[in-house]
């Protein structure tokens, strides 16, 4: 007897909750954000843009990512239990594009739209409503401009591209190419170093036995440019070197004077213009299926401003 | 003599370890209901068809892992390349599958061939090298599996597999996973298997105590070779449902259910002596896991709390089987 009484208690507790939280009141939107992680820098910064538009907007935000971004399969669970959460809007950044098509097709199943942020999906997936990243190539030419504006016709570059294949640096390298050879600029060597520090480093110091006389270059992001940096230190030379990401490393880099500037990505922007698309895909607004969140050239003039504003964001 | 006296000792182990066992059974059970009634409490979305189907089809493919990983565990061992071996074995089937057309039933059965071909090499390893531990040779095969898995395509998923790859682990009967019912079928085989058959019985008793085992006649080395076999085949298995969930095959896939197989098979009470456990609460074990990260995700909690709580949760489930053993060497003396 005792038993079925506490049985009972425990089930009356579970449906008064359950009434409750049914009774609050219902924000005016809720949204699910899968992130490929919530640990590194630049995560937090796409997180807190989303965070301030949605507190901004009354908006219930649902943050979720894995602990890192080669967490694969949690991150698919973390999309389908926002799913399951029957929430309005899912905003979704694809740690592998390849493995998410089935996900988001269940998102579809249950009329759940998608916002893509910072990576998209394979071509021919179309099941979203916007994809929200930087534009490459344009973040490639506005390095490429800045880089030509240090230099004169007829100076060699060296341009150092990401792994083939990989299209955010490739097109960068691509925007930078177009610039500088409209520029006047000769394309010394266009080298791939992996998005890696040492292998920028070492392919510096091959291409600088061949071409001594570069004066200028561009990397696809800033490990690459910072491993370059080393190798024209240790070979006594000082050009415009210009990176891509902005990280806290080249910000400093760039205000000790020795890194000449750095692309860096609006992640922040990400997550807000995220946040309101989400609103506006609620409300049946027209989105544009692409999304440009811009990106700025950082150099001693305003590598501090970004600096701080990244250091306020816990 | 010595050997006898072990033997004997072993005997009278396993037949005092049977209320014991059914203790550690109900507390494991009790342990879910109770995870699972917090959860419902804190969460109303949490006790909904579509949240517990979620739940299921999230746990199917951990649940296949832990069934080789209990075998493991179960003769004093460890299975440290599942994940590695899932990854590898899958990425040849999309190789064949996808890249070459070649038929995907045929391309199925060369994943599961190669998942129990690697998990036989472990075996080898341990028996015909005569490797100290199977935690030496499994990581080895870990790390070897996961660098060829990354070779073979220079890192690059591979997508869109044919309907019938995808079949278990993307399709549903009614609101339930397909998955579901190839984890029931694979669970009562292996309890049939381990409880009905000699081999499963000899698996047990290498576990108790090799030595006495090879004594009485029973071939520990086949014994062992069979254990790592299924380990690589369920492994295997679980990768050809992992595919099917997400509709790709990518060298990096499996990484979390290493770990994932091994807690679950400890909170289900097995003894990482070997020799003890039932493979009836290693289910269980699977379903506490997906419970706690699910819950969590349902909670909005940080991902890096649900890693910092499955731990904690093994820590406390040893911890208790530790207390139940000092109580019952006291209660024997």
């Amino acid at each position: 007897m005792q038993k079925k009484r506490l049985v009972a208690i425990v089930m009356a507790l579970v449906f008064a909750f359950v009434l409750c939280a049914g009774a609050a009141a219902a924000p005016k939107l809720k949204v699910g954000m899968v992130l490929k992680t919530l640990s590194s820098q630049y995560w937090k910064i796409v997180a807190a843009g989303a965070k301030a538009a949605a507190d901004k907007a009354g908006v219930e935000l649902i943050l979720l990512g894995p602990p890192t971004e080669d967490a694969i399969e949690q991150q698919i669970n973390m999309v389908q239990d926002v799913i399951s959460q029957k929430v309005d809007v899912i905003v979704f950044s694809p740690s592998q594009p390849a493995a998410s098509i089935n996900v988001l097709n269940q998102a579809k199943k249950k009329k759940i739209p998608v916002i893509l942020v910072d990576t998209g999906m394979p071509a021919g997936f179309n099941d979203y409503v916007t994809f929200i990243g930087t534009d490459n190539l344009a973040a490639g030419k506005a390095g490429g401009k800045a880089l030509a504006a240090q230099l004169k016709k007829g100076d060699k570059v060296l341009l150092i591209d990401g792994a083939p294949g990989n299209p955010s640096c490739n097109d960068r390298v691509k925007g930078a190419e177009e610039v500088l050879k409209a520029a006047g600029m000769v394309i010394a060597s266009k080298q791939p170093a992996f998005s890696d520090r040492e292998k920028g480093y070492t392919l510096t110091q091959n291409v600088l036995q061949a071409n001594p006389d570069i004066a200028g270059v561009f990397a696809a992001n800033d490990e690459m440019v910072l491993g370059s940096l080393r190798a024209m230190q240790q070979a006594g030379k000082k050009v415009p070197m210009i990176g891509v990401d902005a990280n806290e490393d080249a910000l400093k880099s760039i205000l000790a004077g020795d890194l000449y500037g750095s692309v860096a990505q609006g992640n922040y922007d990400m997550g807000r213009i995220a946040i309101e698309k989400a609103l506006e895909a609620k409300a049946g607004k027209k989105i544009d299926k692409r999304i440009d969140s811009g990106a700025t050239m950082m150099t001693k003039d305003n590598a501090q401003s970004l600096l701080d504003f990244r250091m306020s964001i816990k | 003599m010595a050997h006898e006296r072990e033997a004997a000792a072993a005997g009278q182990e396993a037949k005092k370890q049977k209320p014991r066992k059914n203790m550690y059974s109900v507390g494991v059970i009790l342990s879910l209901i109770l995870l699972s009634l917090v959860m419902a409490v804190l969460s109303p979305r949490f006790l909904t068809v579509d949240n517990l189907t979620n739940v299921a089809s999230q746990a199917a493919v951990s649940a296949i892992i832990s069934c080789g990983m209990f075998l493991a565990i179960l003769t004093g061992g460890i299975d440290l390349s599942v994940g590695s071996v899932l990854a590898l074995s899958t990425m040849l089937m999309g190789v064949v599958c996808v890249n070459h057309g070649v038929d995907p039933y045929l391309s199925m059965l060369l994943c599961l061939a190669v998942g129990g071909g690697l998990g036989l090499l472990n075996g080898l390893m341990l028996t015909k090298m005569s490797l100290p531990h199977p935690f030496i040779s499994t990581m080895g095969m870990k790390m070897m599996a996961r660098g060829a898995a990354l070779v073979i395509t220079a890192a690059a998923p591979i997508s869109i597999f044919p309907e019938p790859v995808q079949f278990i682990g993307n399709n549903y009967l009614g609101p339930l996973p397909l998955s579901l019912f190839l984890v029931a079928i694979l669970y009562a085989c292996m309890y049939l298997f381990l409880t009905r058959t000699a081999t499963g019985r000899y698996i047990y008793a290498v576990g108790g105590n090799k030595e006495a085992s090879r004594l009485s006649g029973i071939k520990v080395h086949r014994v062992l070779n069979l254990v790592y076999t299924l380990s690589g085949f369920t492994a295997a298995l679980a990768g050809i449902v992992l595919v099917g969930r997400v509709n790709a095959a990518y060298p990096l896939a499996g990484q979390d259910y290493d770990s994932d197989a091994i807690a679950a098979v400890i909170i289900g009470g097995a003894s990482f002596f070997g020799g003890v456990g039932s493979i009836g609460n290693t289910i269980i074990g699977v379903l506490i896991i997906a419970v706690l990260r699910n819950g969590l995700n349902l909670l909005n909690v940080d991902s890096n709390y649900q890693t910092f709580a499955i731990g904690a949760v093994i820590i406390l489930a040893v911890y208790i089987d530790v207390l139940r053993q000092k109580v019952m060497q006291v209660g024997r003396r």
